[in-house]
């Protein structure tokens, strides 16, 4: 087995034993730090403040509940049962997405990212984080 | 007009899309001669909700490309009605304003504002005003003083030979994108479905109107309108009502009634394309990430630089053409009508 096979998987395990409230930590760390380095993502992120997006990482069984507030991602501690948004995917999907690394049409029509409802958002939220310069 | 041996020392400009700055940088530094962008809104086609440009951006990305010796194109190619003019308008004096290098228009009173306002603005007439005859393109020189058309994906090589032949008017040609359903500036089809026309909103299928529920199969709606079914894990495409599959009362079948799912990819015959006399050869995707821009850029001035170092030996490495297929919704690649009609 490759290498690299091998050390997704690991991660992927260690992922998926670390309980969701660190999980939800990370996500407010790189999402801070990301929004901080972008502030013209923050202002473009008023015209969908109040909505909810669910990221499921499926191959982890994680899931991170997001709010637009007052043009910042917020990240919440806990779920609502029905997000304007349902996105799923691998971690890694999304973190390459996050990263700038993937590009999340590609991973769309190939299916690595489902999106199942509030498309008229997700894209909105994809358009916007297309803005990240690193 | 001119020799075949004059234009060859004149390369073919590869013009990139941008959506956004990260891509206009990345189109920039992969090798694009010319990137072409629009404002936030229904001034453009690619009207997506959260994509396009604002102005300081515009600002930005054009100090950037002029640093490189590059160039900006603002397109404003939607067909503004009533109340949407003053924003075309608008749209035109600030891309006057920020120095772009050329404007894309094709609602004839657009074409006319601008260029009685800015007589050295450099117009370039858009791929939507669908003009495929060399008298078309007199007009639009005699009237507006245009210096370049955006030719509709209707044309042979050999059409496009000809057209070269009459006019001194730059011509450019889609080389990678989509293959909607080959009218453009002309097709209602949205509006059927949505009541947005594609012409005066600026996309067909906007997002809001599109769903997918995932039962045993994926099902996507446009509307009220079933227009497509995948199985589980199948490849999907973006939905647009002419990729539809749809009952044929002729056939008895389902299938892609209107057109069926290709996308554009002229790799493979760059040179014919370039040989038919084209000045500009353009990538469509301005919906598209960074990350395609990037990609698609870097192949295509890759495959242009191969053929001017030696034009009669020209060969693509497969690898391009295999990681340009995976951008493109897992469908096929065509040659549209450049071939064949």
């Amino acid at each position: 087995m490759p290498m690299g096979v091998t050390s997704k998987n690991k991660l992927s395990n260690i992922l998926r034993f670390l309980p969701q409230g660190i999980h939800n930590i990370i996500m407010k760390i790189l999402l801070f730090i990301l929004i901080r380095r972008n502030p013209q993502v923050s202002l473009r992120l008023k015209d969908i403040n109040g909505k909810i997006f669910l990221l499921e990482a499926v191959d982890i069984n994680k899931k991170y509940f997001l709010k637009i507030d007052n043009s910042m991602i917020k990240v919440l501690s806990k779920g609502v049962e029905n997000p304007d948004v349902l996105i799923k995917g691998s971690f890694s999907t999304f973190a390459g997405f996050l990263l700038n690394r993937i590009d999340p049409d590609e991973a769309f029509f190939n299916r690595d990212l489902q999106i199942e409802s509030g498309l008229e958002f997700a894209l909105y939220l994809k358009n916007v984080l297309g803005n990240l310069r690193g | 007009m001119g020799s075949w041996e004059d234009r060859k020392l004149k390369k073919v400009e590869l013009c990139a899309p941008a959506g956004n700055l990260p891509s206009l940088k990345a189109a920039v530094d992969s090798g694009a001669d010319a990137v072409y962008l629009g404002f936030s809104g229904p001034t453009n086609l690619r009207n997506f909700p959260g994509l396009n440009f604002v102005l300081n951006e515009v600002e930005e990305g054009i100090k950037y490309a002029h640093r490189k010796n590059k160039k900006i194109y603002l397109t404003v190619n939607s067909y503004p009605q009533k109340e949407e003019l003053k924003r075309s308008f608008e749209a035109i004096d600030c891309g006057y304003q920020l120095e772009v290098d050329a404007l894309i228009v094709s609602d004839l009173a657009l074409l006319g504002y601008a260029r009685e306002k800015y007589s050295d603005l450099r117009l370039h007439v858009s791929v939507q005003a669908g003009i495929s005859n060399y008298q078309s393109i007199e007009f639009y020189k005699r009237n507006f003083n245009i210096k370049r058309v955006v030719l509709p994906r209707i044309l042979t090589t050999e059409e496009i030979k000809e057209l070269k032949e009459n006019t001194d008017i730059e011509l450019e040609v889609f080389g990678l994108g989509l293959l909607c359903i080959n009218c453009e500036g002309r097709c209602f089809l949205s509006s059927y479905l949505t009541s947005e026309s594609i012409n005066t909103y600026g996309a067909c299928s906007p997002p809001y109107f599109v769903k997918f529920t995932e039962t045993d199969k994926l099902r996507v709606r446009i509307g009220d309108t079933l227009i497509n079914e995948y199985d589980k894990g199948k490849a999907i495409s973006y939905p647009t009502p002419c990729k539809g599959v749809y009952y044929n009362k002729s056939t008895r079948k389902l299938g892609a009634s209107i057109q069926d799912p290709q996308s554009l990819n002229i790799l493979k015959i760059m040179p014919q394309i370039i040989e038919s006399g084209i000045d500009a050869l353009k990538i469509e995707g301005r919906q598209r990430s960074k990350t395609y821009t990037q990609k698609v850029t870097t192949y295509y001035r890759k495959a242009l630089d191969r053929y001017y170092e030696n034009p009669l030996d020209f060969k693509i490495q497969e690898k391009w053409f295999v990681e340009l297929t995976k951008s493109f919704e897992g469908l096929n690649f065509a040659y549209g009508c450049y071939l064949k009609k």
